[in-house]
């Protein structure tokens, strides 16, 4: 593919007045496309000594693409990048590494059977043994860390993985930290020692460029903030002086009071699902410890909580597929429509067709099928039908399901679930990793079927989206609710403490 | 008495090709390429190393050259999955066919003849003339005295180097592993052709060194069991080691229970290896399960940088 310059320069220079602090990363013109998808498009950033820089967007915006640019992981088709003013060899996670880049990638990229000095000192020349066990030990104490040298890493918390992912950087020596979406799986408390230990890093001479699609976030920590939309860099400037609105409008490109869907009060009627001390066990452990759940018609309750402390387990528990091993489920709603996380995985069957999957629900219908055939006009009108109503972005009903974005798989997946009119909706993470059109769409229907009548279960890490839809709020912690919160009594701070596992009766 | 003594010692040398085998699998299988090829470039080192002894009367140079023939085949394997990316359960199967079917080939005139050279045993001085362990241990040739030791080299290769380090993570992550800068594709190119390499000496040592004679598919299945065994030894060479050895001596019972004449049928007893690798497979697994420990979690799965 030949790429242009087809835009007028990307972004307005930041002036380019001489600053006391040097440039260490420089980036220019960075295009990287995958199929006839450009994910970046002449991306330029400049990164200097001692600074926070925040990279802001929306998933898809295209940052974790840029990053593995710089880290080396991916070969840009055009562009530059280069650190103290010399140029980087493209796709080269070594070169990258020598010249002090360093990545905590989202998933860690840490080896589950390591030992912690194993998983530090991977690709260094050395293989671990009591001397380098001390070093590590040392190196752990400097940045603050409490970490077990010996310990392997899959007995670490994700907050130790963490920090087990910054301390092998450091290890290094690398000063150029690169740390994609390090809140995504933190408790607001564990977030904000991450801002504590960023602050420090950056105050010691290292630089960061610190990636989120969390406002809040950047206005905490960030120096600077460059703001990626489709791929393209449409911001680039100092974090002071902005306020979230701003930048949530050059984030999103269009009036950020899309993302507020800005629920009304329900009215809650008779209860449709009720829980009582419900324990589910798997594979020995305690899924879910007694937890004691009512969900009335008319109602949202949100499931707050940090991911891998029962939301599966409850979701699935709610959902009728899981029994309780010991308390009870009463439910009398007539159909159930269930939202899973893992939307591929769970919900949908990728190799057959958006028709296919939309009439999951209803083939056995009369209306749909005879018991020896299915007809398959019905089921193709069914699909036009769906695909209309909930804009599902696919021209042919028989194209494959497993081709569609995550937010067309959420779509498809919604008007599969929702049109039965269902009584009771378990929707779990629903807007996990869409675009702003797609949550918004998610949201409205969620509320809509309230306001219809439904019982609705979010469950959900973006505290700010359950604070924004819920009726009412749980918080989850290793299977138990430790916490419930009425509309009105909201109280943010408190319920991001209880997520984490703090904050006492 | 003396049957079990000619027990253990034969079940010595039967277990040292498939300790041979297992351990190369063992490697390749740590780098996270599983190679069921085993079975093929056993037999392929087989048929080359019985020729080049032939043609050079040089057993040395034989099994030298099985060697090379079992790296050159696996290297078809790691092109085919490491650079490839093809599935490595089919690729492994075709390599096992492929082998079988090349070796007769190759060895169309070889069957019946004698090798012409040898690789003798070597009674070790003194330790040989001890009572009882002395024949049984101290009078074989010199892949049955190196076994031992190349079993602790790869332990200590695995668990003490920085090859080692490298070899465990592009087994078990090999994108944590890539993103450290370590060469994920040369570690596992080198891995699985190492490792058949391995292969390739065990299969010769069955023509060269053991029955000193080619036959087609005369390995019978012993690949797979080597494979087997890398399971049952949880990926650690000391414990494929003794099960090879372990088996080795089951194989061997059923050829002493045959000379001593047991009234069992000769078909029966030539299928106790394999019903004892069923029953150590559902044993060891059971036990798999239950710990942390054991299979590379890479095990199998195609390395791709870019893949999203």
């Amino acid at each position: 593919m030949l790429t242009s310059r087809a835009t007028a320069g990307a972004a307005p220079e930041p002036g380019a007045t001489s600053e006391p602090a040097a440039t260490v990363l420089e980036v220019r013109g960075i295009t990287k496309s995958f199929g006839d998808r450009v994910a970046n498009d002449h991306v330029d950033l400049t990164l200097k000594a001692g600074e926070i820089r925040a990279l802001l967007g929306e998933n898809g915006a295209g940052k974790t693409t840029l990053i593995s640019v710089l880290c080396g992981q991916y070969r840009p088709d055009a562009g530059t990048v280069a650190v103290r003013g010399r140029p980087l060899p493209p796709g080269s996670p070594r070169a990258a590494l020598a010249a002090g880049i360093g990545v905590v990638h989202q998933d860690f990229r840490l080896v589950p059977r390591f030992t912690v000095t194993e998983n530090v000192v991977l690709g260094t020349d050395s293989w671990g043994g009591r001397k380098v066990e001390q070093k590590v030990a040392e190196h752990a104490a400097a940045a603050g860390f409490q970490l077990d040298p010996g310990a392997p890493a899959w007995s670490l918390s994700v907050g130790e993985l963490q920090q087990l992912a910054i301390l092998k950087l450091l290890y290094r020596g690398l000063d150029i930290l690169i740390l994609d979406e390090p809140t995504a799986v933190l408790s607001p408390p564990q977030a904000a020692e991450l801002f504590n230990s960023m602050r420090k890093l950056a105050d010691g001479g290292r630089s960061i460029i610190f990636i989120t699609h969390r406002l809040r976030e950047v206005i905490a920590v960030a120096d600077e903030v460059t703001i990626l939309r489709h791929g393209k860099v449409v911001a680039d400037r100092e974090v002071a002086g902005l306020d979230a609105l701003q930048m949530s409008v050059l984030m999103i490109g269009s009036d950020a009071a899309a993302r507020h869907t800005a629920s009304r009060a329900g009215n809650p009627g008779e209860v449709v699902l009720k829980l009582e001390s419900a324990t589910v066990e798997g594979r020995g452990v305690r899924a879910l410890d007694r937890v004691g759940l009512e969900v009335r018609r008319g109602e949202i309750v949100g499931v707050a909580g940090i991911s891998g402390n029962g939301q599966n387990a409850l979701a699935e528990l709610a959902a009728g597929i899981v029994r309780p091993m010991a308390g009870s489920r009463t439910c009398i709603a007539s159909a159930v429509a269930y939202i899973p996380e893992a939307r591929m995985e769970r919900g949908l069957v990728g190799a057959m067709s958006v028709s296919e999957n939309l009439s999951l629900r209803q083939y056995r219908r009369p209306t749909m099928s005879h018991p020896l055939w299915i007809w398959s006009h019905r089921m193709t009108s069914l699909a036009r039908r769906l695909i209309e109503a909930f804009s599902i972005p696919v021209k042919n009903p028989d194209s494959r399901v497993a081709d569609l974005s995550g937010g067309g798989l959420q779509r498809v997946l919604l008007a599969r679930e929702l049109d039965e009119q269902p009584d009771l909706i378990i929707a779990a993470q629903p807007t996990r990793g869409l675009d702003v059109a797609s949550s918004a769409m998610v949201r409205s229907q969620l509320v809509g079927h309230r306001d219809r009548g439904a019982g609705v279960v979010v469950i959900s890490e973006d505290l700010d989206e359950i604070l924004e839809l819920s009726d009412r709020v749980l918080v989850l912690f290793k299977g138990a609710v430790v916490g419930e919160y009425s509309r009105g009594s909201f109280d943010r701070a408190e319920i991001g403490l209880r997520m984490g596992g703090e904050g006492t009766d | 008495m003396t049957f079990w003594l000619n027990s253990v010692s034969v079940g010595i040398v039967l277990g040292t090709p498939l300790a041979y085998a297992a351990l190369g699998e063992l490697i390749a299988e740590r780098a996270g390429v599983m190679n069921l090829g085993v079975e093929g470039m056993m037999l392929i080192g087989a048929v080359v190393g019985f020729i080049v002894t032939v043609r050079t009367q040089n057993a040395v140079l034989g099994m030298a050259g099985a060697g090379v023939a079992g790296a050159a085949l696996a290297s078809v394997h790691a092109v085919m999955t490491v650079g490839l990316r093809v599935n490595q359960i089919v690729m492994g199967l075709t390599l096992t066919i492929l082998g079988a079917g090349l070796s007769a080939y190759l060895g169309a005139g070889y069957a019946g003849r004698r090798p012409g050279g040898e690789i003798n045993a070597i009674p070790i001085p003194v330790l040989s003339q001890l009572p009882v362990v002395g024949s049984i241990l101290f009078n074989h040739d010199v892949f049955v005295y190196a076994v031992p030791f190349i079993a602790i080299g790869i332990w200590l290769l695995i668990y003490r180097t920085r090859f080692g380090l490298w070899l465990r993570a592009a087994g078990e992550q090999p994108g944590a592993a890539d993103a450290s800068g370590v060469p994920v594709f040369l570690i596992r190119y080198l891995a699985v052709i190492v490792g058949g390499g391995f292969a390739g000496l065990a299969g010769a040592y069955f023509s060269v060194v053991y029955t000193r004679a080619w036959a087609e598919g005369m390995t019978g299945g012993r690949g797979w069991i080597a494979i087997a065994l890398v399971i049952f030894g949880t990926w650690n060479p000391i414990v494929v080691l003794v099960g090879a050895l372990i088996f080795g001596f089951v194989d061997g019972l059923n050829f002493q229970l045959q000379s001593v004449g047991v009234p069992v049928s000769s078909h029966l007893l030539a299928m106790m290896p394999y019903v004892f690798t069923l029953v150590v497979l559902i044993i060891t697994w059971t036990r798999l399960r239950r710990r942390r420990v054991g299979m590379p979690e890479g095990l199998g799965l195609p390395y791709e940088r870019e893949a999203r």
